[in-house]
């Protein structure tokens, strides 16, 4: 065996030292054909792996035709999308939780397909159609309605990736855990469900407490939220562990009373709906863009504030005076310009879904078979023409073009015009400046417009 | 098509592809600890992108992009770690694919490759691999040292890749 080939089994089996890491790297670096060999090597020990792999209980070596041939092989079988553990495939026993699968009904299960009245396997199963049930030794009866990838996890804990269930709960109050893409729902006792979707930039748990209470654990929230009889909630995020956005959620059971009831904060205040923004669900789970878009927020605010007092000011300016807007109001608009040019906001940053309106909210609503309302979900629906939004654009285009009015005004009337001392030299000095800044307010409107990150 | 059939089709296209997107991070990290972490991480960001991905176009080509991605920014964050590669040679190593064979080529050219190995060996893999005993506890069993136990697991898993590519050699892709 050359050497470096024992470096590659050496480093793939992490027996290599650090010297030797060094060395390997630099062949690798040299060598394509031991790159080769590393890559198909690694292929080999993942497929020797699988192969040894306590799949189920019954594995045995492969010695006889019978054994042989597993359709192919157990890893590609192994996993579905959004959480994948490929470890827990490996060392995953069958049975050792006590969950049984009881029944189903129409079941159409996509890969692993297991069978009613025996043990459930403990790895992610694709249910595309039909439905079926689960109990768990805590005393939990667990229905999950097809198109559903779900994976029991011991006797106590279920996780769903996508789909519906129901979880009825008989048992020690927070004994059992629902584990969904954006936290963890603890029975409390004793009823309730859960109806888990993925979309393109976050999940979304639409859970309602049928009887009892549940807990909502996340791990960036500071303690659990109670969620009790009758209320519906929609959870919003990308994954257990970031923070959440918790909306309220409309009750499967009589849309119409709890559309009202859907309108109700999660705090229990009767108030009118919590405005929803497009912004707030793409930049969900973005901590340090969310921080950023507060800040620009605050910018905006305070340059419309400004922006409106010299919107009113020029509504309220009676033409066919002898001066005109620009002019009356050419300190105002300059020294706006000048905050904008060279305050302490590098406002060519700025993205245009950030200083306008590019997304607003829509719904999808879920609809049962009579047709009821069930669910509605919130997402962000791209528009064709950005619109206004906190007007930090609008704003900036109309101070821009209030100092070209001031500027146009200033080439009609002569270089002297504002120096006080009627100085051409003076004026000449402001007029430049003047075309800088209107250049740098274009630029920064030209950059907004062009930066759709 | 129906959205749950084109999540459908995308679960399938990934699940079929998890072998060769765990093998491809792996060569990146080295076969660290943290392959499935990151895998994991890919299959994530797979699944949050999934609009994303033309069913017209090669799935695995777009994920090893993605796995691509996921593993630089890994290392990235682990550049102090002692057995990271530099970032030229994980450049260049993500760029070379992985072989054409598929998983079930390579278990089927395994399976004939474990067919000519000695009892001894075969149980030697099977306590290393599925009874996930440490070197050192098979070593005390079979009285030899863990180093002399390693040096016979190196050279077993040799001769077992080597009659491997054989196998795929011999068997068109």
């Amino acid at each position: 065996m050359k050497k470096n080939e024992q470096l590659v089994w050496k480093l793939i089996e992490r027996e290599i030292s650090e010297d030797e890491f060094r060395e390997l790297q630099d062949s690798l670096t040299r060598d394509r054909e031991l790159r080769q060999y590393y890559q198909s090597s690694l292929e080999t020990h993942a497929v020797l792996s699988a192969h040894f792999a306590p799949i189920s209980q019954d594995l045995r070596f492969p010695q006889s035709e019978k054994e042989k041939p597993r359709g192919g092989t157990p890893l590609l079988w192994s996993g579905w999308a959004a959480a994948v553990l490929l470890l827990l495939f490996f060392i995953s026993p069958v049975d050792r939780s006590g969950v049984s699968f009881t029944s189903s009904e129409d079941a159409d299960w996509r890969g692993i397909r297991p069978i009613a009245g025996e043990a459930i396997p403990h790895r992610t199963l694709h249910l595309q159609k039909g439905s079926i049930t689960l109990e768990f030794p805590t005393q939990t009866t667990a229905s999950i309605a097809g198109p559903a990838f779900f994976q029991v996890i011991d006797g106590k804990s279920l996780e769903i990736f996508a789909g519906e269930a129901t979880i009825h709960h008989r048992g020690e109050p927070g004994e059992f855990t629902l584990l969904t893409p954006v936290g963890e729902l603890k029975d409390l006792g004793t009823r309730f469900q859960a109806s888990i979707r993925n979309q393109a930039n976050n999940s979304m748990v639409i859970t309602e407490v049928l009887e009892g209470k549940v807990a909502f654990a996340n791990a960036s929230m500071n303690q659990n939220k109670i969620f009790k009889t009758g209320e519906s909630i929609t959870i919003v995020g990308t994954s257990p562990h970031d923070s959440i956005s918790i909306l309220p959620g409309i009750s499967p059971d009589s849309p119409t009373e709890n559309q009202s009831e859907g309108r109700r904060q999660i705090d229990g205040d009767i108030g009118s709906e919590p405005e929803l923004k497009a912004i707030d669900l793409m930049l969900e789970g973005n901590l340090k863009a969310q921080i950023n878009h507060s800040i620009i927020e605050s910018i905006a605010e305070s340059i419309d504030e400004k922006t409106k007092i010299l919107e009113n000011a020029e509504l309220s300016f009676h033409r066919g005076r002898e001066i005109e807007f620009a002019e009356a109001a050419m300190p105002e608009i300059e020294a706006m310009a000048h905050s904008i040019v060279e305050g302490c906001v590098d406002f060519s940053k700025i993205s245009l879904w950030a200083a306008s309106k590019t997304a607003e909210i829509a719904w999808i609503e879920n609809t049962n078979d009579q047709g009821e309302l069930i669910s509605r979900i919130p997402y962000a629906n791209r528009l064709e023409e950005p619109g206004e939004g906190n007007r930090l654009l609008s704003n900036l285009e109309k101070i821009g073009s209030w100092l070209e009015s001031v500027h146009q005004l200033h080439r009609k009337k002569g270089m002297g015009w504002v120096s006080s001392f009627g100085c051409p030299e003076d004026g000449k000095l402001i007029f430049e400046n003047r075309r800088q800044k209107l250049f740098a307010i274009n630029q920064a409107i030209a950059s907004i417009k062009s930066n759709l990150e | 098509m129906e959205s749950n059939d084109q999540d459908s089709r995308f679960v399938d296209e990934l699940t079929k592809a998890q072998g060769k997107m765990r093998a491809y991070v792996a060569k990146l990290l080295g076969n660290s600890p943290a392959t499935d972490d990151v895998l994991q991480e890919c299959n994530k960001l797979l699944w949050i992108k999934r609009e994303d991905w033309d069913p017209q176009t090669t799935f695995l080509k777009w994920a090893y992009r993605v796995c691509y991605f996921q593993s630089m920014a890994h290392c990235r964050d682990k550049s102090r770690e002692k057995l990271i590669f530099n970032p030229e040679l994980l450049e260049m190593m993500g760029r070379e694919k992985p072989d054409d064979h598929s998983h079930s080529d390579r278990e089927l050219a395994m399976e004939r490759c474990l067919e000519q190995l000695q009892e001894e060996s075969r149980s030697l893999l099977l306590d290393r691999y599925r009874k996930e005993k440490s070197v050192e506890q098979i070593a005390r069993r079979l009285g030899i040292t863990a180093n002399a136990l390693s040096q016979k697991l190196l050279r077993l898993r040799c001769k077992l890749h080597a009659c491997v590519e054989r196998n795929l050699r011999s068997t068109p892709t």
